[in-house]
């Protein structure tokens, strides 16, 4: 938990100004702001058409699981893997272009990238043209497809920081290891079972001591920690345990760190409402700030003169969205085109 | 007004203005085509080096905040929550990664102004110029560039940039729509010429609407701040005073009181029932002529002290019971 102390520590200059918190007549009117209506048709010219062409809704069931982009006049959407990770691959819908419902097919996945593309089953013109992100730069105006009401419109904001990978945060049990560890004692002890948790989940209780992780023994707290880390989250692993005389295996899969610690939040999350599941374990992002919703991940990313030139792939906390550059998805269509075209040609 | 001629004449100069020859894109109500935006882009492209350059991360034992050099002799604008402490030791860390020592000079608790000095500046000190106004404030609507280093030095990330809007600016305060996070306090808040106006002071529960310290909130404490003295009172505190006594509400102004936009979670207005869409028209029977008046009137209540709220919902007049929180 060493981690946790450091980051709160890190974060203390976080200042919270709640309190009925006025707009007086000083203030810039809510629609010349920068997410404003005003500057929203402007951004509107630029790209509400070609938002409106390949921008789609995903539905699992009745329930929206996110965005998608139409990438191709075969009708292959791309959409971010883990907002349909837990849907029925049966009950998977689309909503658009236009005002069309139909139903979708996954093809394949990418869980690199956490992309997932699916097939709408029908052909369409996405009407835009891909774009390049090598100058894309600070300051460069960037514009979202986005719902609007029954369609879809844009925001703008501009490229903040650098283009760059981001790091896995890697998957977690869901227990502290607060208790003694070390050869000697033959293992580290569990001094709390997180509720609702992976390893609650599997059985694992208080006190148990894990000495072995998928047959390698461990008996260093820092050493385990760095072991159950290294795997992402949703695989399983196997976690030996000795409790009292016995001993056993359990079988674990592991967990998003900030769904199962949600207590633990920093106090950026907890000011950051509703954020990216997986938001971590990217190649290449580009990071934006254009204020979306987790449920706008999946959506196009365009430049000034409409092209397309990325995926919308996770809001990282309250003001910190990453896109995919378009180069990385074509990339990855080319790569995946044989299975792609294979997953089609079985219908 | 000189100098706002002057610097029409240079972007008329250098920039092509296609529909008002004499107005900066920035400078109109708002950008109204693809022309105005790639002119603000333009410009914010064209003093962003220098003033990324100048964002440092300051480092004091296990925390961290941004900082904006402004002089060769290494001194640093920061807020005094940041800095804290007159006296202690502060490792700044200069853009391209260089690590320098240096120590807190003065802070005031209340307005959130601080200064660190460098101690061993080298020569190529990246510096950019500060607003050293003692009155005036930007305009509202102004545009401007909010440069930080949230959560710290990230090598692969950078510095990291916002463009947006000053919501308003009374004497202390500045508030702009640049989305803002915990540590980029302490950051600088640019105009479009690349001249500090700000330092990121405190995030709001509203990501778009942050606060930042005034440069006339520097200028008035000036000597003391380089004085190294802890001003305010909370001074040494390492925090700005905050509201105290909290509704929860987030209002604006309505012909008939103050109109609920938001309710926040935990807040004592959820748990009475308020409500958004709900006009606040009285607390007891102080009456609420606008959403300032509001805010004025929760923060004279002490936290824990019970008041009645009478509102507007849907035509019909509602009274109910809130006990205010501390925040």
């Amino acid at each position: 938990m060493k981690n946790t102390v450091k980051l709160t520590r890190i974060y203390f200059s976080t200042f919270v100004v709640f309190a009925g918190f006025a707009l007086d007549a000083a203030s810039l009117s809510t629609k010349l702001r920068t997410d404003g209506t005003l500057l929203r048709e402007t951004f509107g010219e630029v790209a509400e058409e070609v938002a409106k062409a390949c921008t789609v809704r995903i539905f699992s069931g009745s329930k929206p699981t996110g965005l998608g982009t139409v990438i191709s006049k075969e009708g292959i959407v791309v959409a971010k893997s883990s907002e349909i990770d837990t849907a029925n691959p049966d009950s998977l819908k689309i909503l658009g272009p236009g005002k069309r419902m139909g139903r979708a097919r996954i093809l394949t996945r990418d869980p690199e990238n956490d992309l997932v593309f699916l097939d709408i089953g029908r052909q369409v013109d996405p009407g835009f043209e891909w774009g390049k992100t090598e100058g894309l730069t600070h300051g460069t105006w960037v514009l979202a497809g986005v719902p609007e009401g029954f369609t879809f419109g844009v925001r703008g904001g501009v490229c903040s920081a650098l283009t760059r990978e981001i790091k896995k945060a890697g998957g977690v049990i869901g227990v502290i290891l607060g208790g003694k560890d070390g050869k000697e004692f033959g293992g580290v002890e569990v001094t709390t079972v997180a509720s609702g948790g992976p390893a609650e989940k599997a059985g694992m209780k208080k006190g148990d001591i894990i000495f072995s992780i998928n047959g390698d023994d461990f008996f260093e707290r820092e050493k385990m920690i760095e072991k159950v880390k290294s795997f992402d989250p949703g695989t399983a692993i196997t976690v030996s345990v000795k409790r009292g005389d016995e001993e056993l295996d359990i079988e674990i899969t592991l967990g998003y760190r900030a769904l199962v610690f949600s207590e633990l939040k920093s106090r950026n999350d907890k000011m950051s409402g509703k954020m990216s599941v997986r938001r971590t374990g990217f190649k290449r992002v580009i990071q934006h700030e254009i204020l979306l919703g987790p449920s706008d991940m999946g959506g196009p990313l365009f430049d000034l003169e409409g092209k397309l030139i990325g995926i919308n792939i996770a809001k990282a906390n309250r003001v910190e969205f990453y896109a995919i550059p378009a180069e990385e998805i074509q990339r990855i269509l080319k790569e995946k085109a044989g299975e792609i075209a294979e997953a089609r040609g079985e219908n | 007004m000189n100098m706002r001629k002057i610097i029409c004449l240079l972007s008329l100069l250098t920039f092509w203005q296609p529909v008002l020859a004499d107005k900066p894109a920035w400078e109109k109500e708002a950008p109204e085509s693809v022309a105005d935006l790639l002119a603000i882009q333009k410009q914010v492209q064209q003093v962003l080096p220098k003033c990324m350059a100048a964002t440092v991360t300051l480092q004091m034992g296990g925390s961290s905040g941004s900082g904006v050099v402004v002089s060769k002799e290494g001194l640093v604008l920061t807020a005094g929550h940041v800095s804290g402490k007159p006296g202690r030791a502060v490792k700044i860390i200069l853009a391209d990664g260089r690590e320098l020592k240096g120590k807190a000079l003065g802070m005031n608790g209340d307005t959130d102004s601080g200064l660190v000095q460098i101690t061993d500046p080298p020569k190529d000190l990246p510096i950019v110029q500060y607003d050293k106004s003692e009155k005036e404030l930007p305009d509202v609507g102004q545009w401007c560039i909010a440069v930080g280093n949230p959560g710290g030095l990230d090598k692969d990330r950078g510095v990291v940039v916002r463009v947006g809007r000053v919501i308003s600016a009374r004497s202390d305060t500045i508030r702009t729509d640049c989305m803002l996070l915990g540590g980029d306090s302490g950051g600088p808040l640019f105009n479009f010429n690349g001249v500090v106006i700000g330092i990121h002071s405190r995030i709001s529960s509203r990501p778009d609407s942050n606060m930042h310290v005034s440069m006339p909130a520097f200028q008035s404490d000036w000597k003391a701040l380089n004085d190294s003295k802890a001003l305010g009172k909370r001074a040494g505190e390492g925090r700005p005073s905050l509201i105290r006594t909290w509704l929860g509400v987030y209002t604006e102004d309505h012909d008939e009181g103050a109109l609920v936009l938001e309710v926040r979670e935990d807040s004592p207005a959820l748990k009475a029932g308020v409500k958004k869409d709900d006009i606040i028209q009285k607390i007891n029977d102080i009456e609420i002529k606008n959403a300032r008046a509001l805010t004025d009137e929760v923060r004279k209540f002490k936290p824990e002290t019970k008041v009645r709220i009478t509102l507007l919902r849907a035509g019909k007049e509602k009274v109910m019971e809130v006990e205010l929180e501390q925040r």
